[in-house]
């Protein structure tokens, strides 16, 4: 292939890419050191000052923390689970195949019926967790309000994500497991180990790359959350659930802070890069001592 | 190998995960067919309120944003497809160009935040003309989409056996003639596999919508279900029969083509 056919092969492509998402990204670059409102032409260069106010500002310390409980929530309880359920679903047994896809399904729902369900699973007093909990007698449990306790709410949000994607991170970790072969788990048999040490001593320290190539997406899934708190919170109640996302939101789209809310972006993006390339250093290392 | 107690404790396990994924929904169905002033998610409904269907669909204004969800849909699935697919085969025959280089730079659109190009996207809509169309959405969803299609084909390229093609260029064919007569009909299982996920991703697209379109007409399912939130905060069976309309399409999709979903969005994060 010529230079001149590579080019118009690649060339649709990378137009669209450069104009509606790449392009738009570097030139947040220039606009985050700007005063800009989004609608003037006039954006006057202000250097490091939306940096320096964004540092000073209370909702972002609130987002670095919401970002820090998700991945937590997430991390603990999705990822046991899922890791859990692969390797239950690992076996050769009646029916896997459709509980493997039950239990994906989630992932696939629009966001927006998800809000809306859980909204309505958490409602104090008519909702289905009151209901349910009140119906087994645990009362404590039925007089909580979810999503209207500003201590609670970001964890009921957590639920919800745990809730929708451990069927994504138990696929990765189900791809893991298959792609160890059998003759070791056989080897270890003749060893005399049981399922609980074949478990511990065999398929966790073989899933070490999967376990940190899904947790680190799970965590840049948790850093870009938008769409589960704009739909059950708006940020509420009292800022309590407040995201990046949310906040880049309101800052540009609210306020008119097109210049800050760039700059919010610029930190964003920042930290995730910074994720992502550890994930990519700690695999490299973990590939040389394989 | 198993015995009995495993099985029964591993049916245990999975059953109740199996209920805690399908309660939720149950609860949205059961309730979408139940009256606003008795509801009880405990049971099922006694006496099925199907008019809570047509009235959500009719109140809603669902029917135009089914249209509008469609028309995106499509023109972002053929139009991400296209471009990727093309895209990906130069990006395997070109590594003496730097086509790695290149390829990172395409999957950046998997790591990046989309919204932190969302306000100067916001604005090159704006100049060209295209803010709160049709055409505009989807181009964002294209370049926002591309990159998982991008890196399934290169993968896939790469199991493509280089005889084929050399084979076509022995028989006069130009890499035009080889890539749409030989290579593309290869691609097939692949193509299904991003078609489906392209159009998932562009169907339950909430954040995009509700950025760029700003009038109501223009709105597409996801953002036109937010309505029901302000107009009908109690009303709980009207809100869920407009949910289970907009969830429909997408199970009804999913049991037929579940694995190709799968293979498609797992493949992307397993190889990455």
């Amino acid at each position: 292939m010529n230079f001149r056919n590579y080019l118009l092969f690649i060339a649709p492509a990378l137009l669209i890419y450069l104009l509606f998402f790449a392009g738009p990204i570097f030139s947040g670059l220039y606009y985050g050191f700007t005063d800009w409102n989004g609608f003037s032409f006039k954006a006057d260069w202000v250097g490091l000052e939306n940096f320096r106010e964004a540092f000073r500002d209370p909702l972002l310390l609130t987002a670095l923390k919401n970002m820090a409980v998700l991945s937590v929530v997430v991390i603990v309880l999705q990822h046991s689970a899922s890791i859990l359920l692969a390797v239950l679903l690992d076996q050769k047994l009646k029916g896997i195949v459709w509980m493997r896809a039950i239990i994906f399904f989630p992932v696939i729902l629009n966001t927006v019926v998800i809000g809306y369900v859980w909204s309505y699973m958490y409602a104090p007093m008519v909702g289905f967790l009151p209901k349910f909990f009140a119906a087994i007698g645990l009362d404590g449990l039925a007089q909580l309000d979810w999503i209207g306790d500003p201590k609670l709410a970001i964890y009921a949000i957590a639920l919800v994500m745990v809730w929708q994607y451990t069927g994504y991170s138990m696929m990765i970790y189900l791809a893991g497991l298959q792609s160890v072969s059998g003759e070791i788990y056989e080897a270890s048999s003749i060893d005399g180990a049981g399922p609980w040490n074949k478990f511990w001593k065999v398929t966790l320290p073989l899933l070490i790359p999967s376990i940190i190539v899904n947790t680190v997406l799970s965590v840049i899934g948790c850093m870009k959350m938008f769409e589960h708190v704009f739909i059950m919170t708006q940020g509420g109640p009292a800022n309590s659930t407040q995201t990046f996302g949310i906040m880049i939101y309101q800052y540009a789209f609210k306020t008119s802070q097109m210049g800050y809310g760039t700059a919010m972006a610029m930190i964003l993006s920042v930290m995730i890069l910074a994720v992502t390339f550890v994930q990519i250093k700690l695999l490299s290392r973990l590939e040389v001592a394989n | 190998m198993t015995t009995t107690l495993q099985k029964t404790s591993i049916y245990t396990v999975l059953v109740i995960a199996l209920l805690i994924v399908l309660v939720p929904m149950a609860v949205m169905v059961s309730v979408s067919l139940q009256t606003p002033a008795n509801i009880n998610p405990l049971s099922l409904p006694k006496d099925p309120q199907w008019s809570n269907y047509t009235e959500a669909f009719r109140t809603g204004n669902l029917l135009p944003y089914f249209g509008n969800s469609i028309l995106v849909l499509v023109m972002t699935t053929a139009a991400a497809i296209g471009v990727s697919v093309l895209a990906a085969y130069g990006l395997h025959h070109g590594k003496r160009y730097k086509s790695e280089a290149m390829s990172t730079f395409f999957l950046m659109g998997l790591i990046l935040p989309a919204f932190s190009g969302t306000i100067p996207a916001f604005l090159v809509l704006r100049e060209i003309h295209l803010l709160n169309t049709h055409i505009g959405l989807s181009l964002i969803q294209i370049a926002s989409g591309l990159a998982l299609p991008i890196f399934l084909y290169v993968n896939f390229f790469k199991t493509v056996p280089s005889e084929i093609e050399e084979a076509a260029l022995v028989d006069g064919c130009g890499p035009w003639r080889t890539f749409v007569k030989i290579i593309f009909p290869l691609t097939l299982p692949i193509t299904v596999t991003c078609i489906i996920v392209v159009a998932i991703n562009s169907w339950n697209d909430f954040f995009n919508p509700l950025i760029y379109l700003s009038s109501p007409d223009m709105r597409t399912l996801p953002v036109g279900l937010m309505a029901f939130k302000s107009q009908y905060n109690t009303n709980w069976p009207q809100m869920f029969a407009g949910a289970t309309l907009v969830a429909l399409p997408i199970i009804l999709l999913y049991l037929f083509v579940q694995r190709f979903i799968i293979k498609g969005l797992v493949g992307g994060a397993v190889k990455g």
